[in-house]
């Protein structure tokens, strides 16, 4: 989950240089999103667990794609060439009004929702180690999607003129790249990113609260810092590490599981300080 | 053309033009607390949106005149010392204008305590250029070591505000390290983590802060005999307890916009400009960026360590819950909004952030809707604040320092 976070953020700033706070927003939204196509579900009787799953993607895909570029066209676009100051401000209003917005308008909003759970509790015994298929199917699914995405930016096009944006912008645009339409795209595959890992999240713990998605925001983008900012596979690894901190710590460390976000936000400094491109420095370099 | 219309129009209404732009700033102030107070005074809902609507495009109209302004601003140029002995008589009549609603004398002390804060970071982000979204670890730390000192130990809130502002230089101090090696957005995300670790810290480390459950119980300052929380008896008015406390904040307001301006106006803010500016250049120009970045942190730190101080002994209860990212990102958004760098600009702007969420109680739950949406309209149609930063020109221009300077009116402020 954290890993689909932070590819999303990479996309973001390595193409616009932006830090979009409302990420996790749009995380939460894609939560909610699946949430709507479950209850369809259970009220049209169709009990089929992995039609369910698959809907609820790709209407969270869909939902998110599509709310990234509005955002994109509303909010950041007309301040694009302004101080990053002013487009971090722009970004926290829109997480705000995001998230107020869910808690308000979407029916017991302020409430954590249950999620449905579409299978039965089924797990995997390897010897003493019992792995529930939930986690299989997401570890597989991230995995599949960082490839997918990595290929995206890697092979194609679309991700040859993402990759030519971060570079330099003006340079692009004069060989004949069209800035607003790369911002647009990457918009939606990061938010749609999102999405799924929304969707994940809500499968996995069967509940989600309006105001989930600003932790996911930060956690998201320190895995995204820690794997170098603009490096796909890096993200991808830095969520993983970020994870695996995370239950170390609360595993390890007496009352740890207090402090276990404050270990995140340390490792957010460190490697601020000591390693700003990343731990997986010359990949970075890469994207820019 | 129309300017020369305008003073032609102004020496015909006032013999002496000095009369009359003294005259016309004095209205002016008087309206404007006017409207401040009518702001303020309207109760129900309905009209007070009519109100804010009319304000706005008020502030609209006078920026899309820039006749008029440009006009206006020469005006308390000229008259500034006019303009401060009168903003300063208003202020201190404020209490007293009204005295039969404690709460609005309530709100004003909070606004200032919030403006003390927000002078504070425009002087790291505002002067020093130098992003900060971790600014409610300052007003924390000041608000419990003032806090806890005093109940632990007895110490009393002059010595305990001035200490708290010390502990919050302290903080400013040790974020300022990691800083000096990022920028930009980085700078954002570092301070902003210092800020959520610290918060966190704040709620775990109970020994210190009490946890979540806040401390309780904080002596209010006293002058001698006469305790803060007694009611202020000038001449034969009673004036409700919270008085206190507005003459306390807003004079400790006043004292960091003057400070403020002094520092701007000084070598050392003028270096702060350089590295905001261009910090290359600046280093180039044998400026000691790094001693400079860490003094504006702990500056800036410092400030907010006071109005935490203040914050904690008017309220009475400190709680981590009053130190959070929120907080952090109001502050910030007081600077931004009022015109980073512009120090009446940054105290209209704490002040409009303090009362407006008061006033729009009615609203509560979609409060924070109504701000992020605010946020973004305000961040597209104007990235430089309300006010922003005039660009005056300091000192004599290279080439020119053998001309003995005449007294410019230049260098003074609408203060």
């Amino acid at each position: 989950m954290y890993t689909l976070v932070a590819v999303g953020f990479t996309l973001f700033f390595g193409v616009m240089g932006l830090i979009n706070f409302a990420h996790g927003e749009v995380f939460m939204i894609g939560a909610f999103a699946a949430l709507v196509v479950g209850r369809l579900f259970t009220n049209s009787g169709i009990a089929d667990g992995w039609a369910l799953i698959a809907t609820m993607l790709i209407v969270a895909i869909l939902f998110c794609g599509v709310l990234g570029i509005f955002i994109e066209r509303l909010a950041y676009r007309p301040v694009r060439q302004a101080p990053m100051l002013v487009m971090l401000i722009t970004s926290l209003g829109v997480s705000f009004v995001l998230r107020e917005g869910v808690k308000e308008f979407f029916p017991e909003g302020a409430n954590p929702l249950g999620f449905p759970s579409p299978y039965k509790f089924e797990s995997l015994h390897i010897d003493l180690i019992a792995v529930g298929y939930t986690q299989v199917a997401m570890i597989i699914a991230s995995i599949v999607l960082v490839a997918g995405t990595n290929l995206l930016v890697e092979r194609t096009w679309v991700g040859r003129s993402m990759r030519a944006t971060a570079d330099d912008p003006d340079a692009a645009r004069m060989m004949g790249v069209g800035i607003g339409n790369v911002i647009r795209n990457a918009f939606f595959v990061g938010s749609a990113l999102g999405g799924v890992a929304g969707v994940m999240n809500g499968l996995y713990y069967l509940s989600i609260r309006f105001d989930m998605g600003w932790t996911m925001a930060i956690k998201g983008f320190t895995a995204a810092i820690l794997g170098g900012l603009g490096n796909v596979y890096g993200a991808a690894l830095g969520g993983y590490l970020l994870a695996a901190l995370e239950v170390l710590v609360v595993a390890l460390v007496p009352q740890g599981s207090q402090y276990k976000d404050v270990f995140v936000f340390l490792i957010l400094i460190l490697v601020l300080m000591f390693r700003p491109s990343g731990i997986l420095r010359r990949a970075a370099q890469k994207m820019g | 053309m129309r300017e020369k219309d305008i003073s032609r129009l102004q020496t015909a209404l006032f013999p002496s033009r000095r009369w009359g732009s003294g005259l016309l700033v004095a209205a002016l102030l008087l309206a404007l607390y006017a409207i401040v107070i009518l702001g303020l005074r309207i109760e129900r809902p309905s009209l007070f949106v009519l109100y804010l609507g009319a304000t706005a495009s008020l502030i609209l109209a006078y920026q899309r005149l820039p006749v008029v302004s440009r006009q206006i601003a020469r005006d308390f140029r000229d008259n500034a010392g006019l303009a401060a002995v009168i903003l300063t008589v208003l202020l201190v009549l404020y209490p007293i204008v009204v005295r039969d609603d404690p709460y609005l004398i309530h709100v004003a002390a909070l606004s200032a305590i919030f403006a003390v804060m927000a002078l504070g970071l425009n002087i790291t982000l505002g002067f020093a250029g130098l992003l900060d979204i971790g600014f409610a670890v300052y007003f924390g730390a000041g608000a419990y070591t003032s806090a806890q000192l005093a109940i632990h130990f007895g110490v009393g809130f002059w010595l305990g505000a001035v200490l708290g502002g010390f502990v919050a230089a302290a903080f400013g101090f040790v974020v300022a390290w990691p800083a000096l090696r990022v920028h930009d957005h980085y700078l954002g995300l570092v301070t902003l983590g210092y800020g959520l670790m610290m918060n966190l810290l704040a709620r775990n480390l109970k020994f210190l802060t009490n946890g979540t459950d806040g401390v309780i119980d904080i002596p209010p300052p006293a002058i001698g005999s006469h305790s803060f929380t007694e009611p202020l008896n000038i001449l034969s008015l009673s004036m409700p307890f919270q008085t206190n406390f507005y003459y306390l904040a807003s004079a400790t307001a006043l004292v960091g916009a003057l400070v403020s301006y002094r520092l701007l106006n000084s070598k050392l803010g003028r270096a702060w400009e350089a590295i905001r500016e261009d910090e290359t250049a600046a280093r180039c120009s044998g400026i000691d960026t790094r001693g400079l970045k860490i003094l504006a942190f702990s500056t800036g730190a410092f400030f907010g360590g006071i109005g935490g101080a203040l914050y904690a002994h008017m309220i009475g209860f400190i709680s981590p819950d009053s130190f959070t990212f929120l907080e952090s990102i109001t502050i910030l958004v007081m600077v931004v909004v009022g015109g980073a760098g512009n120090i009446l600009g940054v105290v209209a702007g704490a002040i409009a952030l303090v009362i407006l969420p008061e006033r729009l109680r009615e609203f509560e739950h979609l409060r924070l809707l109504i701000f992020g949406l605010a946020l973004v309209v305000l961040m597209i149609n104007r990235p430089q604040g309300i006010f922003p930063r005039t660009r005056t020109r300091r000192g004599p221009r290279p080439g020119i320092e053998s001309i003995p300077l005449e007294p410019s009116a230049d260098r003074a402020s609408p203060a």
